[in-house]
This record gives structure tokens, C-alpha cells and sequence, in this order.
């Protein structure tokens, strides 16, 4: 994997010098950037120069077509007000939308803005935030702080909906310090009570945001420094401008994008500072990410344990397979992952805590169950799937999995004992590929992206 | 060649035999005759008639040549059992030279019979046409003796040739085919056979026809059709069934089940013996099922069908575009006040108490559920109709059959004013709940006009209807609930315009007894050319559920639905009915094809 290269924090985020991608790395992009990709996909973005290639994953035109097929499904589940169904939707387009970079950002800041539909209880609260996420995902930060902090949602799930003018909450003032903006040790108990009172008045009315200027204390409000705060605004912008705003978004960026390790300080200091060079909008930065040296090294390459969305839809992709969403939902939710639903406004802890005795079992049996699943449907060639992807023989089902679906190379020995395995296993050719994949399943190897 | 053929073979001479078991033998009327062959230790008899002439009937229909161009059927075929068991077909229709239908008409003409013992063991007899006869043997003659001449098959058994008191026959491991008399006797073991060709032959020995319980189910098979020859009747000993059903016999009864069914489930846990009959045609098909009615459980089914056993559920309300009708014959407020006495289960008990409690509060503590309950009389009909409510051309929203339960009152005067105040009560506790925002209040308009009085709610209009524009609050514009009365006549239902069709409408019928005596007790009635109607108008949201479901691409979903809804065309009515006779109790399925459905190529 001659696309490896050491990562230093001098020269961290500068350009990587590859014209066109490997197969690995291309894999690794598309895992990382989106939830992973087929041997069809990959081999026609190593044809594309770096930049195209990352230009078209950052794209947000999903098509009239797949966008009215999901408006529906969401009037459905409006319709019927049925939060449950809220992790199907969301899955069905992780699986089907031609914007994966999208989609995962949108999960980045769903679990960032950690939001859980069993306290809103609304699915039509829950899709509006979604969309407001969705709207202003690739930034700038700001709006999308301001936007989450209007959200009706938001309001309902930090109790801001309750904060009044004699008797500030300040519940959403202190996560938006902690959890949303600046992180610990950034902020005091004064700037929370501060920040609570600019909030004052911002309420929900028939379901939707509505200033109550009765309910707002208009006194200046000193925060962070600034003793000239008056409105919700006022303080959003504020927050935002702070220098510790710029690493903590950094930081969060470099572990979903990266690596689930801390990096050197200095990495995520030349991050913040690219971060504030671009004004907080995020798409730039996404691509100085995925454009930088330290994404094709060793400090990124398997370096991350795939959460249960990664894992399932990962499989799904690298196949072009698609399945039951509801199904999914259910089985994911076991593992700890239910989208719009995160057990608490710190959204996913993420990393190391995705595994454990219970967990591991089921991470792995996902991959068999969703493979066995009468509603998972994969596009095959002549009605077979090996002849899709050229599949011959076990040895070759087993490159096809290690190449599509595993983040770093196997050795010979284990190459050769998958392959001894998965010859045993079935004789039959059609069956060969969905195998290999099954058996790779129990690799430690499957669990990092 | 020949022997290649005949070994893959041997598995589809036998596969054919099965298919056999499918159907049946010579009776005039309900299948008894060749019971006087069979073993008393017999549990299960299975009579079949004339499956050849009905399997071409309906394979002329419309609807089969429909189902046969659906993508889904097509893809099934494509299956790789499918496809064995069509090549299976292929070498018997080559062997016999004829097609499959035609050949099970030559074989089954006359009627098959296959009985079962128990575990493993059971016979079939058939007495086919005097060539389909000797096909049979010569075939099997020929297979014997290509299996004689080859070598041993790897340890595999093989066909071979014998005979039994002079008669020929034919074995296959333990399996046996015997002939005698012109009937055919395929059985799973020797001595099963052997059984029933020594009372063909004349041996004097007790058969199943002098049984009683044998006697008690062709009785009441008898009791259910009077069609000579259906295609199909079963007759089972249940009793002796329940170690191998594993049956239960002591389950408890399941309070909400035994009122929607009249207590039947708790007297089918107890049957000794049920008879089922089913036939099918072009036209439809039904299956009845049917078992003595225990005496043991009159008195509490009383609590059930009322103290006059005798009346039958009303027939329906005659009103258009009906999706659904059912239909009891029931005194819930009876049902209700003696529950301590019918149900033995502690937790229905605790859960019925809880209901009690729970609506009464509801209802403001000024009326209780059995004071509600006492006011219904016997005869309810629930019914419901296409949607009725208006949306806006374009907008995607669920449209929701009306539905509504309508009946007679006992004590009018008392009856009226509690209803009324229950359903005031429970208006007013969904108002406080809308008071959270999250659906809109109803206004509550009462009318009287000539003898009807109609309390109806309507969803609040907001001028623009800004206030709740989303999607969950166009689906309360389903919803207009309306409590109305004329005389002693009661319509409780989801849609004032279905509250006055069903006022409007000519007062249900009694029902009356059918041509057995029976009378029915509970009657589930489905159109399903409306119901598909009703998917038609909600088209895209069951697109949307599908693509949820499945995670498929819109047009796989879109395909799959519009297929459903096009088969659902194909049906006139489906109806499930629970009868109730002196002696028996029986369940009834029926299905009724379309016009164009029925239609023949």
C-alpha cells in the first residue's frame, strides 16, 4: 500500500502529492467521506484526478427524483407522527442517496447536535431539524449554531422552550458551551447564566420557533469577555469567533474524519487555523481533509472503529446492495446506534466504546444477518452476483473483500486460511463472494474503517 | 438411458403419489366408503374429488393468467425448486403421456382417500379409470425391472416387484403400492398396506367407519355442505391429535379473542373431532371447519351470543362504497357483568378492571362502562366505507376509511342521555390534549331534526389553516366522530356523513338461519375491490411504507404495490363467518371471484 505515508504535523494538512488515487485509497476516502463504495465506483474514481474525485463526493445534488422519493416518505412518517420510523428514513438514504459526503456529515452533526426524538416525541420536529442540519451542514458554523439554536426540537430537548425572563434554564446555554461551541474549560458558570439570559424568550409556538419579547431579558449580557451582548444572536456570533471554538470543531472534525487517536496539539492547531481561514464553512475544509497528507497515512488508514451505521451501510455500499431499512433500524438500535435517537446530548462517544464482549458478537453476527436477509437485494449480472464483480474462485472473492470492504491489506497467512475457509465453506460459485464476506466479518480487521 | 432416468426417477414416481395424496375417492356423497377399508386406528381421513377437472377450471381463469404475468410470480418460477419440481412435472407428464391435470382427472375421478395414523404412517387409496390402472402398473412393472436388471445403487433402495395374497405390488424401502380389487393402496409401510388390502379383500375385521368419533365427523360434515362431491373433506380425531398437535387444553381463555369470536376458540380447544370441507372454482372457494358444539359450554356461551341462543347476527346495513362489515350477535353488557364468572385467567380479569376503571374516568365518572354496555342490545354491525374526507388536489395525504358502529339501544330513554354524556366527556379530554398543539380541538355541534339527534365533532379550522399546516394535521381531516341516534336505533362512528348514511339507511335486517339450521353468530365481511380503491387513494404513502420496508428503489416499490392492488380487484368479497347449530359450531371461509376475474380464456 505505497499510498501510506508517515504523517507530521508540519506538514499535516498540505496536499497530498498524488495525482490519481490508488484502489486502497480510494477505498479509504469513500469510507471515510461517505459510508464506502463498490469495486465499479472505485475503479472509476482511481481514473479521475484526486480533486475531481473529491469535488464530486462534496456535491449536494442528490436529484428531483431521489429527493421527492424521500419528501414522501418523510410526509409519511409526519403524518402518522411516527418517531419509530424516523432511523428507516434516515438509513434508506444512507443507503440509496448519490451524496454519501453529505449524508455523513449530516450524521456528524446530528451526533454533534445530539438530539434524541424520545423526549422531542415529534417526528415532524425531528425531520426539521434533520433538514436544518442538512440545509447547513457544509456551514458556515455559525448559521448552523443559530439555526440549531431556534430549532423547535433543540428547544424541547434542552428545555430552552421553558427558558423565561425570571427564570433563565440554563441547560441549552451550558451544552452549547460544552457539548456545541468551545468545549470544557473554556467557559464559566457566569458565561452559562449569561448565555442563558441572551436565550430568554426564545420559545416555541404551534410547533415553531417564536421570539417572545415579553419573555427576553433585554440587559446586556457579559460573555466570554463581552460585555456588550444583548440578543441570542448576538451571543451565537460571539461564541463562535472564540479561538477555542475553532480547535474544539476541529477536533471533533479530526475524529470522525481521521482518527478515533489524539493527534499532536500542533495537528489540530494548523486545523483550527484552517478552519478559521475558511470562515467556518466546512465544505473547504472537508476538502483539505481529504486532499491532505495525513488522511493517506498511517495516522488515518484503519486507524478508526466503524460505528454500526458505518458498519451496516458500509457492507450494503461496497456490495450495491440495499435492505430493509426498518429491519436495519431494529438491529442497529441493539448495537447502540440509533439514528435520532442518541442516548444522551453527547451524542455517540464513538471510538473504542463501540466495542465490547456484547457488542463484538453482535457486530459481527449484523454482518451474517443482514447478508441472510430475505429483503437485501444486491445487483447482480446474469443473475449472479460473482459474475458482477468478476468473481472466479475463493482467492479472488477474498481480494475482492479485502480490497472493497477492509481497511488495511491481510498477510499471507491470513489470505490464504480466508481462502482455505471459504472454499470449504461452499462449493458453489454464486455463493463464494457473500462468503468471504461472512468469514472476513470475524477479522478484527472488519471492525475499523 | 433408460435406467439413468429411472433412478433420478423413482423420487418423482413417488413425488406423484404425493401429489395423489392431494386428492381423492368414490363416494356419492360425504367421503365414508373407503372407510369400511381402513384401520380404526386411523386419525385423520382426507377425501379429495375430481382435482384434474377443477385445477383446468381455474387455470383458465383471468386471475391465473393474471398472477402468471406478475414480475414477482415470474421470478419465483425462476427458482431453482421451482424449476426441479417443474421438471418433475415434465418426466411424469412424459412418462404417462399426458398432462398433469388430465392425468390427476384419470386418477382421481373417482375420488382419493389418504389416511393417516399418526407420526410417520399413512395410506392412500385410489381407484383411478381401468387404463389409468394399468398405466399405473405397467409403468411401475417397467421401473422394477430396469432396477432388477441393474447393479446395486450405491446402497440406494430401488423399486422392486412383489405380490401379497396373489395381488400385485410394488416396494420402495419400507413404502408400499399394492393393488386389489381396482383400487390402488400406496402406503408408508408394508403392514399399513397390508391392513387395508385384507378388509378390500374381504377379511372381516373392524374398520374406522364403525367408529364413533369417525361417525360423530362425517355427521358433521354432512351437517355443512350439501354438495355431493367437494373437493375436499377432512375429517379428524382431534383427541387423539393433541399429543402429536400438541395441542393445549388448558390455555385460559383469552377474554378479547372469545368476544370477537363468540367463544368458539375455548370450544375448539376442547373438540373431539372437527370436519373440514373446502371447495374451489372458477367462481370462488370456501373451507368450513366445523366441531360438535359442547354442552358443557352452552351455559357460558349464553354470555356470548345472549340468552337467546336462537337469533343470528343482523344482515348488513346496505350502504355504497362498504369496505368492511362485521357483524356479532352479541350481549357484551352481559359478557361484561359475568366476566368474573367466565374467565378464569387472573390477569384478563385485572386487565377488564382496569379497562373499567380507566373508561369510566374518562368518561367523568358519570357514567360507567357497563352502564354503557347494558344499553347495547345484542345485534352490532362495524362498518366501514371509503375515505370520505376531502384533501387538496396534488397533497399527499393518508386518506382513512370511515368506519363506525351502529346497533340497537335497550332502554332508550336512560340509554340516550348516557351515551351522550360519555361521548361529551371524551371530546372534552382529547381537547385538553390538543391544548399541547399538536392536533387541532374539535367543536362539538349537536342537531336534531325529525327524531335523529347527531352530536358530531368537528376539527378546528384556523382560517388559512396556518396553524397546524403539516401533514399529521390533514390526517384529522379524516376524522369528524359523531354519536347518533333515531329511535332506538345507535351509530357511533369516526365521520358524521357515515353517522347520517347509516340513520339514513334502511334498518338491518335479522339475520336468518342457513339452509343447515345454523344461524350466524359473527360475520367478518371484506370487499376487496373497495379495499383496493382505498389503497388507490392512498397510493403513495403505501409506496413510501414499501420502500421503508424493503429499502427498494420507488419503481420496485411503486410495482409491487400496484400489483397488490390489482390482484385485490379480482375479489368480489371475502367473508369469515362463525356459525352456531344445535350441535355444531362452525367456522366458515369464503372468497368470491370478480366477474372479471371468473372469466374463462
Amino acid at each position: 500500500m505505497n499510498t501510506h505515508i508517515r504523517g507530521h504535523a508540519e506538514d499535516a494538512w498540505s496536499t497530498v502529492d498524488l495525482d490519481h488515487l490508488t484502489i486502497a485509497g480510494a477505498a479509504h476516502l469513500f469510507r471515510r467521506a461517505g459510508f464506502g463504495a463498490s469495486l465499479h465506483e472505485l475503479n472509476a474514481a482511481i481514473k479521475l484526478p484526486l480533486t475531481d474525485v473529491v469535488d464530486g463526493l462534496l456535491t449536494t445534488n442528490t436529484g428531483t427524483e431521489f429527493e421527492q422519493q424521500s419528501q414522501i416518505m418523510k410526509t409519511v412518517i409526519q403524518a402518522g407522527n411516527l418517531p419509530v420510523h424516523l432511523p428507516a428514513w434516515w438509513l434508506y438514504r444512507f443507503i440509496q442517496s448519490p451524496c454519501q459526503a453529505w449524508e455523513k456529515l449530516v450524521l456528524f452533526w446530528h451526533g454533534h447536535f445530539a438530539t434524541s426524538a424520545a423526549k422531542v416525541n415529534s417526528a415532524l420536529m425531528m425531520l426539521a431539524q434533520n433538514e436544518i442540519i442538512r440545509r447547513s451542514a457544509y456551514g458556515p458554523f455559525e448559521s448552523l449554531v443559530l439555526e440549531i439554536s431556534r430549532d423547535p426540537a433543540m428547544l424541547i430537548y434542552l428545555d430552552s422552550a421553558t427558558n423565561r425572563r425570571n427564570n433563565p434554564n440554563e441547560n441549552y446555554a451550558r451544552e452549547l458551551l460544552e457539548l456545541f461551541c468551545v468545549g470544557l474549560g473554556n467557559y464559566s458558570e457566569i458565561d452559562i447564566r449569561e448565555l442563558a439570559r441572551a436565550f430568554t424568550g426564545w420559545e416555541i409556538q404551534s410547533g415553531r420557533f417564536a421570539f417572545n419579547q415579553f419573555q427576553h431579558d433585554p440587559t446586556l449580557k457579559q460573555l466570554l469577555g463581552n460585555a456588550n451582548i444583548e440578543s441570542g444572536e448576538q451571543a451565537v456570533a460571539w461564541i463562535v469567533q472564540q479561538p477555542a471554538a475553532a480547535k474544539f470543531i476541529a477536533q471533533k472534525l479530526y475524529r470522525f474524519y481521521v482518527s478515533d487517536q489524539t493527534p499532536e496539539p500542533e495537528v489540530i492547531q494548523s486545523f483550527a487555523a484552517i478552519l478559521r481561514e475558511n470562515e467556518f464553512e466546512i465544505r473547504p475544509v472537508l476538502k483539505t481533509i481529504f486532499t491532505s497528507r495525513i488522511f493517506y497515512s498511517n495516522t488515518a488508514y484503519g486507524q478508526k472503529i466503524r460505528s454500526p451505521v458505518e458498519l451496516a451501510i458500509g457492507l450494503l455500499r461496497c456490495l450495491d446492495a440495499t435492505a430493509s431499512p426498518v429491519h436495519l433500524a431494529s438491529s442497529l438500535s441493539g448495537l447502540g446506534q440509533s439514528v435520532f435517537y442518541p442516548p444522551s446530548v453527547k451524542g455517540w462517544d464513538g471510538g473504542k466504546r463501540w466495542i465490547n464482549s456484547a457488542t463484538m458478537i453482535g457486530r459481527i453476527n449484523l454482518i451474517t444477518e443482514i447478508l441472510n436477509h430475505k429483503e437485501t437485494r444486491f445487483v447482480v449480472e446474469k443473475n449472479r452476483l460473482d459474475k458482477r464483480f468478476d468473481i472466479d474462485d475463493a482467492e479472488s472473492a477474498v481480494r475482492h473483500v479485502e480490497t472493497v470492504w477492509l481497511s488495511q491489506p491481510l498477510d499471507d497467512e491470513q489470505r490464504s486460511k480466508l481462502t482455505d475457509i471459504v472454499e470449504k465453506s461452499t462449493p458453489r460459485r454464486e455463493s463464494r463472494l457473500l462468503c468471504a464476506f461472512k468469514c472476513a466479518a470475524t477479522l478484527a480487521e472488519s471492525q475499523l474503517g | 438411458m433408460f435406467r439413468a432416468m429411472m433412478n433420478g426417477s423413482t423420487a418423482f414416481a413417488f413425488a406423484f403419489t404425493a401429489l395423489l395424496s392431494l386428492n381423492a375417492s368414490a363416494q356419492k356423497d360425504v367421503d365414508d366408503s373407503p372407510a369400511r377399508f381402513l384401520p380404526p386406528d386411523v386419525s385423520i381421513v382426507v377425501s379429495v374429488h375430481d382435482l384434474g377437472r377443477r385445477w383446468n377450471e381455474i387455470s383458465q381463469t383471468a386471475l391465473v393468467e393474471r398472477l402468471f404475468e406478475l414480475p414477482q410470480i415470474k421470478v419465483a418460477l425462476e427458482d431453482k425448486k421451482i424449476r426441479d419440481l417443474l421438471k418433475g412435472q415434465k418426466f411424469i407428464e412424459g412418462l404417462f403421456s399426458r398432462q398433469l391435470p388430465d392425468l390427476l382427472q384419470d386418477y382421481t375421478q373417482n375420488g382419493a382417500t389418504l389416511a393417516w395414523k399418526g407420526e410417520k404412517e399413512f395410506v392412500l387409496l385410489f381407484q383411478p379409470s381401468a387404463d389409468a390402472l394399468g398405466r399405473l402398473k405397467q409403468t411401475l412393472k417397467e421401473f422394477a425391472s430396469a432396477a432388477a436388471l441393474g447393479n446395486a445403487n450405491q446402497g440406494k433402495a430401488e423399486l422392486f416387484a412383489t405380490t401379497y395374497r396373489d395381488q400385485d405390488a410394488f416396494g420402495l424401502d419400507k413404502a408400499r403400492i399394492g393393488f386389489a380389487n381396482g383400487w390402488v393402496v400406496a402406503s408408508s409401510t408394508s403392514e399399513f398396506g397390508k391392513s387395508v388390502i385384507d378388509r378390500m379383500l374381504g377379511d372381516k375385521a373392524k374398520s374406522i367407519a364403525e367408529e364413533s368419533w369417525f361417525q360423530q365427523a362425517t355427521g358433521l360434515a354432512r351437517s355443512v355442505t350439501s354438495a355431493n362431491r367437494p373437493a375436499i373433506t377432512a375429517l379428524i380425531n382431534v383427541q387423539k391429535l393433541r399429543p402429536f398437535m400438541k395441542l393445549k387444553t388448558d390455555r385460559g381463555m383469552d377474554a378479547g379473542k372469545e368476544l370477537i369470536f363468540g367463544g368458539i376458540l375455548e370450544a375448539i380447544d376442547s373438540a373431539p373431532v372437527a370436519a373440514a370441507i373446502g371447495d374451489i372454482g372458477p367462481e370462488g372457494a370456501f373451507v368450513r371447519i366445523a366441531t360438535p358444539r359442547p354442552k358443557a359450554s352452552a351455559t357460558k356461551m349464553e354470555y356470548f351470543f345472549g340468552l337467546a341462543t336462537t337469533e343470528s347476527a343482523p344482515q348488513p346495513i346496505d350502504l355504497p362504497s362498504r369496505v368492511l362489515s362485521t357483524r356479532w350477535h352479541r350481549d357484551v353488557g352481559l359478557f361484561w357483568k359475568m366476566a368474573p364468572q367466565i374467565i378464569s385467567d387472573e390477569n384478563a380479569l385485572a386487565g377488564i378492571a382496569k379497562a373499567e376503571s380507566d373508561i369510566s374516568t374518562l368518561f367523568g365518572g358519570m357514567v360507567t362502562v357497563s352502564d354503557v354496555f347494558e344499553y347495547l342490545g345484542p345485534d352490532l354491525e362495524l362498518i366501514a366505507v371509503r375515505p370520505l374526507s376531502q384533501t387538496a388536489v396534488g397533497k399527499l395525504s393518508m386518506q382513512i376509511p370511515a368506519f363506525g358502529v351502529a346497533g340497537n339501544l335497550r332502554n332508550v330513554e336512560k340509554a340516550q342521555p348516557a351515551l351522550r354524556l360519555a361521548f361529551q366527556q371524551v371530546v372534552s379530554f382529547a381537547n385538553l390534549n390538543a391544548g399541547a398543539g399538536k392536533y387541532p380541538p374539535l367543536e362539538v355541534m349537536t342537531e336534531r331534526e325529525a327524531g335523529t339527534t347527531m352530536i358530531s365533532g368537528s376539527y378546528f379550522q384556523m382560517g388559512d389553516d396556518t396553524m397546524y399546516d403539516n401533514p399529521a394535521a390533514d390526517l384529522y381531516k379524516n376524522f369528524s366522530p359523531t354519536l347518533g341516534f333515531r329511535g332506538d336505533r345507535f351509530v357511533l362512528a369516526s365521520h358524521r356523513d357515515l353517522a347520517t348514511q347509516i340513520l339514513n339507511a334502511p334498518e338491518a335486517k335479522p339475520g336468518n338461519p342457513n339452509s343447515q339450521g345454523h344461524i350466524d353468530n359473527t360475520i367478518i365481511e371484506l370487499w376487496p375491490a373497495e379495499l383496493a380503491l382505498v389503497g388507490k387513494l392512498n397510493r403513495e404513502p403505501l409506496i413510501a411504507q414499501r420502500m421503508l420496508a424493503t429499502g427498494q428503489e420507488r419503481s420496485a416499490a411503486t410495482n409491487e404495490v400496484d400489483t397488490a392492488l390489482e390482484l385485490l380487484k379480482f375479489f368480489e368479497t371475502a367473508r369469515l363467518r362463525l356459525l352456531a347449530g344445535d350441535d355444531a359450531l362452525v367456522l366458515e371461509f369464503d372468497t368470491r371471484l370478480a366477474g372479471a376475474a371468473a372469466q374463462t380464456k
